[in-house]
């Protein structure tokens, strides 16, 4: 067996799982993520060899996150994938004042079976993205960077905005005064 | 990280879903990469243009190698779940394509425009259809059209286009579809199934031919549209 035979079964199947989970929190939908998947493993497949050293997670990753964007984008009406203007959205939080988006209403209750996954679904694309691979992917800084192709610096401010929106949906307010 | 940030991190990490792929979709993206290996021509000189940039590193044998451990691994998924939804289970579309495969080359007529020329078959669906199906030929990947005609498949009329692989027949069904699909295949009877979609058309292919060469029409296909 050649490098190439056992770099797929090797380096590339072990993250199916990751791949899967984030097509299905970027597109929302089991059979697209599905589909997503299946072309982003043949995309993977394909070009392997251009793959740098031995850690395939972030570049394959990254491959499933342009095939969910494509995804989206031949889908009409997902807005959201058009542009993405950090200062814009800095500018709205403030004019906000982080105020929480309409789920929020729905969040209230800490009893809520779902609440985290129906907050991280409220979240913009570009903001869930990095959710989903630093807190239930547990990837460094860096390989978020990889994989979402912006600088560490675009990682840290997006995770810090994600955040604060997140803990206007999910934390109550007593435990917000302790900022 | 203030406390605030490491509460939400173990909330999310307790709640949130980590989705994962099921063995069905393992099987699937297993079977495409076999057939997209296997379909690669090792020794063809005219390998389509989209593919020519691939640089595929593996040799021959690590092509061939490849395709044995992923048959190897469908295989082994089919016998150890044979309880799964049936991987390749015939749809009912499935089997009206195949039912008007058959009877295409049974009673005919397979084709109601008989040309090889694209510029003769496409207008001729023209006033027939509420939609302008693609039409290619494939000649230079010795997959020649013949002709076309209109069917009726689920009281919806759709565009049946003809190719031939030496003494295979190959219907094309082609209708227009609302969101891009991979490519999946099927058997039935023996018959070789595989569709997918464009954000604009869907394809069916229904043929007698093996799996591989239906693969290689639909590869050849997809890199004309």
């Amino acid at each position: 067996m050649n490098r190439s035979t056992r770099n797929f079964e090797h380096l590339i199947l072990p993250w199916l799982d990751a791949g899967y989970n984030l097509a299905r929190w970027l597109v929302q939908d089991e059979a697209a993520a599905s589909d997503v998947l299946q072309e982003a493993s043949l995309k993977a497949f394909r070009y392997l060899d251009k793959l740098r050293g031995d850690d395939a997670r972030p570049w394959f990753l990254g491959i499933v996150r342009n095939a969910c964007y494509t995804h989206l984008q031949q889908q009409r009406g997902h807005l959201e994938v058009t542009g993405f203007d950090d200062d814009a959205l800095d500018r709205l939080d403030q004019q906000q004042g982080h105020h929480a988006p309409d789920p929020a209403h729905l969040l209230h209750r800490k009893q809520d079976a779902g609440r985290v996954n129906l907050a991280i679904q409220a979240l913009p694309a570009k903001l869930r993205e990095v959710i989903v691979l630093r807190e239930i992917e547990s990837l460094e800084y860096a390989d978020i960077a990889q994989v979402a192709g912006i600088p560490v610096g675009t990682v840290m401010s997006r995770l810090s905005r994600a955040r604060a929106r997140l803990k206007d949906m999910l934390l109550s307010p007593q435990e917000e005064k302790g900022r | 990280m203030d406390t605030q940030d490491e509460e939400l991190s173990a909330l999310i990490r307790q709640e949130a879903s980590r989705h994962q792929a099921d063995d069905r979709l393992r099987a699937r993206i297993r079977t495409q990469l076999l057939l997209a290996s296997a379909a690669q021509p090792a020794d063809s000189p005219s390998r389509p243009r989209r593919l020519a940039g691939y640089h595929l590193s593996l040799d021959v044998g690590g092509w061939r190698r490849l395709a044995a451990g992923f048959l190897l691994g469908v295989a082994l998924t089919w016998w150890l779940s044979p309880h799964l939804p049936s991987l390749n289970g015939p749809s009912s579309l499935d089997e009206a394509l195949v039912a008007d495969h058959v009877h295409s080359l049974r009673v005919g007529p397979l084709f109601q425009v008989q040309s090889s020329d694209r510029h003769t078959v496409k207008p001729w669906f023209q006033g027939k259809l509420d939609y302008a199906p693609p039409v290619v030929d494939l000649a230079e990947a010795e997959f020649p059209l013949v002709g076309g005609r209109v069917e009726h498949i689920d009281q919806n009329a759709v565009a049946a286009l003809v190719y031939r692989r030496h003494g295979h027949v190959i219907n094309l069904f082609v209708w227009p579809s609302e969101r891009a699909r991979a490519i999946q295949t099927s058997q039935i009877r023996g018959f070789n199934l595989s569709h997918w979609s464009t954000a604009q058309m869907q394809f069916w292919v229904v043929s007698d031919m093996d799996a591989i060469e239906l693969a290689r029409f639909a590869q050849a296909l997809q890199a004309k549209l």
